[in-house]
C-alpha cells in the first residue's frame, strides 16, 4: 500500500516536471500556428478586407460559396493534386532507385551521399531562380546545349508554354527533392539486416525476388514516412511555381490562389476561407494516408 | 557423394591474411567441427564454403567438383546464422517455405515439408507467430527448420548457440546432435566453445590465426594434442603450464622445475621445454612426481572442486578434486600427477613425445 502510494506521487510529479518541460515549446506552437489558424477560421466567417481589419462583420458561409464558385479555384486544386501526384511518384522511383544504388557496396560511396544533398540544401528560391535562368529562352544554357546538339533550332519558352510549364515545374522540384527521399529511404535501407540477404542467397532467392519479397515490405515503413513528408510539403507547395510562372493559371496551386485573393485582392474573408480549405485538404490527404498505412501494416504485420 | 575438401584455401582482405593455407578433407555424413578464438578465421572459413566470402587463393570441392566460382544459390547447401537470419516481416511457416517457394515447388509438397519440420522442432504450434513473437530458442529453432525443409547434403552452422543463454544452449546442443544423428548431412559448425566442439563434432578442426593448429577426434585433441595452443583450448579449466628444462642424461631426460628434478624415459629434445598438466590429471597429496604447493582457494562446485595452487616462484596452477577436499587457504600441501598424463612441449610449443612414442 505505501509503496503504491509513493509510486503514484512520483508518477504525478514526473507528469509536472514533463508539462513544466513542454511548456515553453507549446506556448510558442500556440502562439505561430494554433492562434494564426484559429483566427483564419473565424476571418474565413467574415467580410473583413486587408485594408481595414478590425471592421467587419459575420456573414456564415458565404465566403465558402464564393469559393466554391470559383473555377480557377477548383483549377487551383486540380493542379496542386496533378503536381502532388506526379511529382512525389517521381521523387519516390528515383529516390528508391538512388537510395538502392547509394547502399550497394562502391568505392565513393560516402561522398556521393553528400553531393546529392547539395539540391536538396539550396533554398527553394535560389533554386528557382537558378533554374528560371537556365531555362532562359533566349540566354538559357538548356536550349544553348539543344541548340548545338541540333535538336531545336530555336528557343524553347519553357516557362511560358503552357503546355510545357507544369512539366517543367515538376521537374524541378524532383531535383530539389529527390535527395530528401534518398537520404530517408537509404536510412530505412541501412536498417535493414545484412543477414537475412546472405540467407536468401543460400537459399536460392533470386536478387529481383530478394527486392520484391524482403527489401520493399521491409523497407516500406520508411518510404511511406518520407511519402508523408513529401505529401505534406508538396499540397501546400508555393515558392517554385511562384518564382518560375507567378501569373500563369496552368500552374496556379491552392497556395497562391489563397495569397492572391488575399493580398492582391485583399479579400481576407474569400482569402481566409481558401486558406482554411487547404488546411483541412492537407488534414484530411494525411488523415486517409495514416489511416491507409496503418491498416496495411497490419495487413502486412509489421 | 557431398564430402568437402579444401586444397590450400587462402583468404585475403587487402593486405591481411586472414586464413592462411587451410587443406581439409571432410568426409561425407561427418560432423565437422571449427574452433578456435575470435579472430581466428573460422567464421571466414565457412562462409568460404558457402560462398559468401570470395576464395582468394587454393580450392574448394564439394562433393567433388570445383565450386570456387560457383554462387551460393548452387553449392546445394543449407546455413544457419548466429543471428538467425528469419525474415521479420513473414510468420514461421512462410519462413520455412519461402526458399521452397521460391523453387516453385507444388504448394501440397512445401506445406507437407514445412509441417514435418515443424513437428520436427517441436514449433508446430508456433507457425502463425512472426519471429519478433518467439523467444531465442524458438527463432534458432525455425532457422535450423528453414535449413531442414531445404533438404540439403550439406549444413553449415555459424555459432548458433552463442545468442542463447546456458540452459538453452545445451537444449539445443542435443536438439543438434539429434538432428544430424536422423538427417545424417554433411555438417560443419562453427563455434568459440571448446565443450560445444568436444560434445557435438566427428572431428574438430582448431583454428589459429588463420592456420589450422589441429584436426582430430575430441578425444584425439583432448588426449594428445599437438601443440601448447591446442592444449590449452582444449579442455576447461584450462591446462596448467609449468616452465621448466629438460636435460639428457645416459638413457633418460631429466626434467628440471623450479620446485625439483624429475627423471623421464629418454626425450631426442633437450632445452626449454613447458610441462602441461590437466586440472583433473592433478593428484592432491601424491603422484608419481611431486611439487610443494601452497593453497590459495578452493571453490566447490559441488560434486567436485577447484583448488588453486601456488608452486614454486609464485605460479599459480588449478587442481580438480573429487568432493570438497579437507584443505584451507593458505595450508601448505603437496601437489603430484603421473608422468603418462603429462605433456611436454618444446620452445616452439610444438608437443614432446618420448624416443619411440
Amino acid at each position: 500500500m505505501a509503496t503504491g502510494a509513493i509510486r503514484i506521487g512520483l508518477n504525478a510529479k514526473r507528469a509536472r516536471t514533463a508539462w513544466l518541460f513542454l511548456a515553453p515549446s507549446l506556448l510558442v506552437l500556440f502562439a505561430v500556428a494554433l492562434w494564426p489558424l484559429g483566427r483564419t477560421f473565424l476571418f474565413s466567417f467574415t467580410d473583413a478586407f486587408l485594408t481595414e481589419p478590425d471592421i467587419y462583420a459575420y456573414i456564415g458561409l458565404e465566403n465558402y460559396f464564393t469559393l466554391f464558385e470559383d473555377p480557377l479555384w477548383w483549377q487551383s486544386v486540380r493542379n496542386t493534386l496533378y503536381f502532388t501526384v506526379v511529382s512525389v511518384s517521381i521523387e519516390t522511383a528515383l529516390g528508391l532507385a538512388i537510395a538502392l544504388l547509394l547502399n550497394a557496396h562502391m568505392s565513393g560511396r560516402g561522398f556521393m551521399r553528400a553531393v546529392i544533398l547539395i539540391p536538396w540544401s539550396i533554398p527553394v528560391v535560389v533554386s528557382a531562380r537558378m533554374w528560371q535562368w537556365m531555362l532562359h529562352d533566349q540566354f538559357g544554357i538548356l536550349n544553348h546545349v539543344l541548340k548545338l546538339m541540333g535538336v531545336i533550332d530555336h528557343g524553347i519558352a519553357w516557362t511560358a508554354n503552357p503546355d510545357l510549364v507544369m512539366p517543367v515545374i515538376i521537374a524541378v522540384d524532383v531535383w530539389i527533392t529527390t535527395p530528401f527521399m534518398v537520404l530517408l529511404i537509404l536510412a530505412g535501407l541501412q536498417m535493414l539486416p545484412k543477414s537475412i540477404y546472405e540467407a536468401a542467397s543460400i537459399d536460392g532467392v533470386s536478387e529481383w525476388r530478394q527486392f520484391t519479397a524482403l527489401t520493399l515490405p521491409l523497407l516500406a515503413p520508411s518510404i511511406a514516412v518520407a511519402v508523408l513528408f513529401r505529401l505534406l510539403d508538396a499540397l501546400r507547395m508555393f515558392d517554385l511555381s511562384f518564382v518560375l510562372s507567378s501569373n500563369s493559371d496552368d500552374t496556379k496551386t491552392v497556395s497562391i490562389y489563397a495569397r492572391e485573393v488575399l493580398v492582391n485582392f485583399q479579400d481576407m474573408g474569400v482569402g481566409s476561407a481558401a486558406s482554411a480549405a487547404i488546411f483541412l485538404m492537407i488534414a484530411v490527404v494525411t488523415a486517409i494516408y495514416v489511416t491507409v498505412f496503418r491498416l496495411n501494416r497490419k495487413l502486412l504485420g509489421v | 557423394m557431398s564430402g568437402i575438401d579444401l586444397i590450400n584455401v587462402v583468404k585475403r582482405f587487402g593486405a591481411l591474411t586472414v586464413i592462411d593455407g587451410v587443406d581439409l578433407a571432410i568426409a561425407e555424413g561427418e560432423f565437422v567441427v571449427f574452433v578456435g578464438p575470435s579472430g581466428c578465421g573460422k567464421s571466414t572459413l565457412l562462409r568460404m564454403i558457402a560462398g559468401l566470402e570470395e576464395i582468394s587463393d587454393g580450392e574448394l570441392r564439394i562433393a567433388g567438383s570445383r565450386m570456387n566460382e560457383t554462387p551460393p544459390a548452387k553449392r546445394n547447401i543449407a546455413m544457419v546464422f548466429q543471428s538467425y537470419a528469419l525474415y521479420p516481416h513473414m510468420n514461421v511457416e512462410r519462413n520455412l517455405g519461402f526458399a521452397l517457394e521460391t523453387a516453385r515447388l507444388p504448394a501440397a509438397e512445401i506445406r507437407e515439408r514445412v509441417t514435418k519440420a515443424a513437428k520436427f522442432l517441436k514449433i508446430d504450434h508456433l507457425l502463425d507467430r512472426r519471429p519478433a513473437q518467439l523467444s531465442g530458442g524458438q527463432q534458432q529453432r525455425v532457422a535450423i527448420g528453414r535449413a531442414l525443409v531445404r533438404q540439403q547434403k550439406l549444413f553449415l552452422f555459424d555459432e548458433p548457440l552463442s545468442n542463447l543463454d546456458a540452459d538453452l544452449r545445451m537444449e539445443m546442443r542435443v536438439e543438434i546432435a539429434r538432428i544430424h544423428r536422423e538427417v545424417k548431412a554433411t555438417t560443419v559448425y562453427v563455434t568459440h566453445d571448446q565443450m560445444e566442439a568436444m560434445t557435438l563434432a566427428d572431428r574438430i578442426v582448431v583454428l589459429k590465426d588463420g592456420r589450422i593448429a589441429q584436426v582430430g577426434t575430441p578425444m584425439e585433441l583432448y588426449e594428445r594434442p599437438a601443440n601448447r595452443f591446442v592444449a590449452g583450448f582444449i579442455g576447461s579449466p584450462r591446462m596448467n603450464f609449468l616452465p621448466g628444462m629438460l636435460v639428457r642424461e645416459g638413457e633418460e631426460s631429466v626434467l628440471s622445475l623450479a620446485g625439483g628434478r624429475h627423471r623421464l624415459s629418454a626425450h631426442d629434445y633437450a632445452g626449454d621445454v613447458s610441462l602441461g598438466i590437466r586440472p583433473e590429471d592433478l593428484i592432491l597429496g601424491g603422484g608419481e612426481a611431486t611439487l610443494e604447493a601452497e593453497v590459495l582457494l578452493v571453490e566447490p562446485l559441488g560434486g567436485e572442486s577447484l583448488v588453486h595452487l601456488n608452486v614454486g616462484d609464485g605460479r599459480s596452477i588449478v587442481a580438480k578434486a573429487q568432493g570438497r577436499p579437507e584443505i584451507r587457504p593458505g595450508a601448505t600441501t603437496v601437489v603430484g600427477w603421473n608422468h603418462a598424463r603429462a605433456h611436454l612441449f618444446d620452445k616452439d610449443e610444438r608437443a614432446l613425445n618420448p624416443r619411440g612414442a
